[in-house]
């Protein structure tokens, strides 16, 4: 058990940890505005997303089709969320 | 030797476990991002309710559930490890210890539930509501059908791991992450985006 636990994978695991406690910490009074803390904490969810698809889902030596297939999904997703997050800002001020 | 570094050793690259089901996950994480746009979208049109209604959400719990599931995914990652070197203990252990995360995802799913719905909040409470509903709904499904596939994965494992065990281990396995990749998306996405 002990091999399996001292390898990479297990650094990927606390990384993924600590960026979770990060965005949390910075979405609940962090030291930054809402605005930036949203930014923030979408950008932290797709390092950790990008982390899950090369190190545990192993597309790092997967084909090359497969990764791309996959990191387009992040960037997608990432995409979606920031575009519309930023629509909704203006949506606001434009209703405001 | 992780699959990485034996690809990286053999210079061969390989996706790991089934391509049909590789298939499907790319299917279903897509349809997830086209959930996400569609939430996105109705979000645009009544920021203030969305964030309103966000504020009745407690993202400890959505950061917790979130660690839960990394937690999870990392002791299947080992399962996949130890069964490679043929540790059917440990192997069992590993998946024991993520299959006990999913089930303590689920069960802190259900107390939010509970916990909303005794407040008088459901799905017919308001747009956010159906979409905070509707995704952790269907994301749950995904979890329990990744429980009970890590579940028949454990019992063939002490059953000795016959036949095409490896491939079957790496498919769930991959299943398995994408409940977590799913999750990591969801969370800011329904309790931290405001």
């Amino acid at each position: 058990m002990r091999s399996l636990v001292v390898q990479p994978v297990t650094f990927i695991w606390v990384a993924l940890v600590l960026a979770t406690s990060f965005a949390w910490w910075s979405a609940n009074g962090g030291v930054v505005p809402s605005v930036e803390a949203t930014a923030i904490v979408v950008i932290v969810a797709a390092v950790k997303a990008r982390l899950v698809i090369l190190y545990f889902m192993d597309l790092k030596a997967a084909p090359r089709s497969w990764r791309l297939l996959f990191e387009a999904w992040v960037a997608l997703s990432t995409g979606v969320i920031l575009g519309g997050y930023w629509y909704g800002l203006h949506a606001a001020k434009l209703a405001g | 030797m992780t699959p990485a570094a034996d690809a990286a050793h053999t210079g061969a690259r390989r996706l790991p476990g089934d391509a049909g089901v590789w298939l499907f996950i790319a299917a279903d994480t897509f349809m997830f991002a086209l959930f996400f746009s569609s939430f996105m979208y109705e979000r645009t049109k009544n920021v203030a309710l969305f964030n309103a209604s966000q504020q009745a959400l407690d993202p400890a719990v959505g950061a917790l559930n979130t660690i839960l599931l990394l937690t999870g995914s990392w002791f299947v990652v080992m399962a996949v490890e130890a069964a490679r070197k043929r540790l059917e203990q440990t192997l069992v252990a590993c998946l024991g210890m993520a299959i006990a995360c999913g089930i303590a995802f689920g069960t802190i799913k259900v107390l939010e539930y509970r916990d909303k719905i005794g407040h008088g909040i459901t799905m017919l409470t308001n747009d956010f509501y159906m979409y905070y509903f509707a995704l952790t709904g269907l994301h749950f499904v995904h979890l329990v059908i990744g429980v009970v596939v890590l579940t028949v994965l454990s019992t063939k494992a002490r059953a000795g791991m016959a036949g095409d065990y490896q491939r079957y281990l790496e498919s769930g396995a991959s299943y398995w992450h994408m409940v977590d990749l799913l999750w990591i998306m969801l969370f800011p996405l329904l309790y931290l985006v405001h």
